[in-house]
């Protein structure tokens, strides 16, 4: 506290010098001091940059104690900083490295005692001499705020700015993590979406494969439905053919001399054979109402009359001790195809009869909302609930004690529903067993000219009697006038490639009384008909349409390019065939047993025609 | 905790504003945080702004002239702007000058001493056979 060198002045300050801060502070402590105490800008910065220099010289060396006097030297006042240190403190050396020999460049006058303990004075000169007062206000200014000046306000502002710097960038940085995080979700939701729409998209596939394979087996089942029916209708028409030859053979056998015995025989042949016939041509009906072909030809129907005539044709089947009742028609006509309706009653009587022991069989008909409702009620076994739609199904026979005794074949109540439905309406069926059956037929109060039409112009190329001539040499009325006079005394070449059939046109023409050559090919036909010796020329040929070895039409263009005039009848178990300009007059008949005369009729037509073949 | 002197980038420049008295290690840390800097963003210049700097004594000029020579090294130019008068000729009374470091009176002059350095490599290759086409 002795300042070296110099008397004992006015002590301001006292403060210890170790740290870096405490060099920070007496630098600027010694330029408040130089400020207040007058030295101008240059000094200040002068002394405050020495101060620091020794400072940092003396924080170095163990840290010391900084005192700052004004005193009296040699006549004038002077500033006065001594720094003491307890360790020796460098004290020479280059100005540029810093410490004492700095500070000497800076001030007037640098006092150094060595020690230890070492004093270090740096000695500014004053300007004038402060006053006390100024002094006084001085020490008590840096006593109150040692520390609150502007500089560390400005360090606060500093540290400020800093902490907001940090601030920003710690935002920045959680902007961007919930950016991230955002991204994160949003991708979550994409992929759900993705998965969510492929779901979708599975699941819509699914369901057009679904409709696809329903769509398949819809086409499946018509197919498989149009097989049935198209195998229904060929097996019957290959069926009619050999049936027609057996009974035409037995027919011409019951003509023949017989014993008792044996006409009893042939008669059950031609009653089996019947039967057989009667089964074919069921399932020939069936297959062409099923395949849609049924002709439907609507005319006024006498109501009174059919009712009259379906008793007529079912009461020889009623058994013993039952009633057949038929009631009263409510109208007197009814617009439908008499043909099929009949077709469907008489099944229908004929079905209750079968399985009616004692009671009634009874046909009633009403009309209720415009419809015709024919019912057949019995009184006979009856059906079971479970079994009242199987009987409409094709060969269902529904198991019962009368069945050895009662023939069916299984059909008829199938057929009759499709021809109800052909004509518009209904066929339905209620039953208690053991009490009897009711089955009642709905005609719908009118069926629309325009569907009857349409029906009947999409089936008419099935017919079968595509020549108006066919038509009328197979009705039954030309048939029982061609019966009158069924002689026929003319050379006959009959041309069929089946052997029954043909001993059956062979038979029925030579009873007619006609000279009869065979062939069984058009081949050879055609060479008989070449061959023929003057006079034995044949004055007809009936022919076969299918034929091994060709058609039956391209004979005919054959033959008569042989003789243009040779009178010619076809014959065929199948529809009529289309036939070429120059056979156009050849006349088309049946196949069919039950009616030989009109193969008669049409062969004493064309062999008596005049001009034949030049007529056309 | 000692105090941190922010650092701006500004393009390619790092300006450093020295707004209060530095303490040592502030300083120390400065020069640090600077090296840093410059390697981590490539900075091609270091402009310091010391304006609000009253005292400058040694130490404070030697970290200006190892901060110049370090930027040299990582390959950045430094300019020392804003220098006060009675700064100035403290540290030549001092015998500081600063060797190595490049100065300027301001921010603005700084930068523009700066800016050839921020030049593409077109406009540099361009300069080159500018110079030598003359």
């Amino acid at each position: 506290m002795t300042p070296g060198g110099g008397l004992p002045g006015k002590e301001l300050l006292r403060f210890p010098v170790r740290s870096d801060a405490d060099v920070l502070e007496l630098r600027r402590t010694g330029r408040s001091v130089a400020e207040g105490l007058g030295l101008d800008l240059q000094d200040q910065v002068r002394f405050a940059t020495a101060l620091s220099e020794v400072g940092r010289s003396a924080a170095a060396a163990g840290g010391g104690v900084a005192t700052v006097t004004v005193r009296q030297e040699t006549g004038e006042s002077v500033l006065a900083v001594t720094l003491t240190t307890t360790m020796t403190m460098p004290v020479s050396g280059q100005a540029e490295d810093g410490g004492v020999p700095a500070a000497r460049r800076l001030v007037d006058d640098v006092v150094v005692s060595s020690g230890p303990p070492t004093e270090v004075t740096l000695v500014k000169p004053l300007p004038a001499q402060p006053s006390t007062d100024r002094l006084e206000s001085l020490r008590a200014a840096l006593d109150s705020h040692p520390d609150t000046d502007a500089l560390s306000q400005m360090r606060a502002h500093n540290a400020e700015l800093i902490d907001m710097l940090e601030e920003l960038s710690s935002t920045a940085r959680q902007l961007e993590a919930t950016n991230a995080e955002l991204e994160e979700t949003n991708r979550g939701v994409m992929a759900m979406y993705r998965q969510l729409s492929d779901e979708l998209e599975e699941t819509n596939s699914g369901v057009v494969a679904l409709y696809a394979e329903l769509d398949e087996r819809g086409r499946q089942l018509a197919a498989a439905n149009e097989a049935k029916t198209r195998f229904l209708r060929h097996v019957s028409h290959e069926l009619r053919t050999p049936v027609n030859s057996i009974i035409g053979l037995v027919s011409l056998l019951d003509d023949s001399p017989l014993d008792a015995e044996q006409r009893r025989q042939v008669s059950f042949l031609q009653d089996s054979a019947t039967a057989l016939l009667g089964l074919v041509n069921e399932l020939l009906d069936l297959a062409r109402a099923e395949s849609g072909r049924q002709e439907v030809t609507l005319s006024d129907v006498d109501l009174p009359a059919l009712l009259a005539e379906l008793h007529g044709t079912t009461a020889p089947l009623v058994r013993d001790g039952v009633v057949l009742e038929v009631a009263d028609a409510p109208r007197a006509v009814v617009r439908t195809d008499r043909h099929l309706l009949a077709r469907v009653l008489r099944n229908l009587l004929t079905n209750a009869v079968k399985f009616t022991e004692r009671g009634s069989v009874r046909l009633t008909v009403e009309e209720r909302d415009g419809e015709l409702w024919f019912a057949v009620t019995d009184t006979g076994i009856g059906i079971a609930p479970e079994h009242l739609e199987e009987v409409f199904e094709e060969f269902a026979q529904i198991p019962n004690h009368l069945q050895p005794t009662v023939r069916g074949t299984g059909l008829g109540l199938p057929y009759a529903r499709r021809l109800m439905e052909t004509l518009g309406g209904r066929l339905e069926a209620s039953s208690v067993p053991g009490e009897g059956s009711t089955f009642v037929a709905v005609l719908p109060p009118a069926l629309p000219d325009g569907t009857a039409a349409g029906i009947a112009a999409s089936s008419g190329s099935s017919a079968g009697a595509g020549a108006g001539v066919a038509e009328g040499a197979m009705g039954p009325v030309a048939g029982a006038a061609a019966e009158a006079d069924a002689r026929f005394p003319g050379r006959a070449l009959v041309v069929d490639d089946d052997d029954a059939y043909r001993a059956l046109v062979v038979e029925s023409l030579r009873g007619a009384g006609a000279r009869v050559t065979q062939a069984a090919t058009v081949a050879a036909a055609v060479d008989a008909v070449r061959g023929a010796q003057p006079g034995e020329a044949p004055d007809v040929v009936v022919l076969d349409v299918r034929m091994p070895d060709g058609d039956g039409v391209e004979a005919v263009v054959r033959l008569r390019e042989l003789r243009p005039d040779l009178p010619v009848v076809l014959m065929s178990s199948g529809p009529a065939p289309q036939l070429p300009p120059q056979a156009r007059d050849v006349p088309f008949v049946g196949k069919d047993s039950r009616d030989r005369t009109a193969l008669l009729a049409a062969v004493r037509r064309v062999a008596t025609a005049p001009g034949g073949a030049e007529g056309a | 905790m000692t105090d941190v002197v922010p650092i701006l980038k500004i393009g390619s420049t790092l300006l450093v504003s020295i707004q209060t008295d530095l303490q040592d290690d502030t300083a120390l840390r400065l020069q640090e945080d600077l090296a840093e800097q410059i390697t981590r963003t490539g900075a091609r210049g270091v402009l310091i702004d010391i304006s609000g700097l009253e005292i400058v004594d040694s130490f404070i000029g030697r970290m200006l002239a190892s901060i110049a020579g370090i930027s040299r090294v990582l390959d950045a130019a430094t300019v020392v702007v804003g220098m006060r008068p009675a700064v100035a000729i403290t540290m030549v009374e001092l015998g500081l000058s600063l060797g190595g470091v490049r100065t300027a009176l301001d921010v603005e002059r700084g930068l523009r001493v700066l800016a050839p350095v921020e030049q593409s490599p077109e406009e540099v290759l361009l300069a080159a056979a500018q110079r030598a086409g003359e």
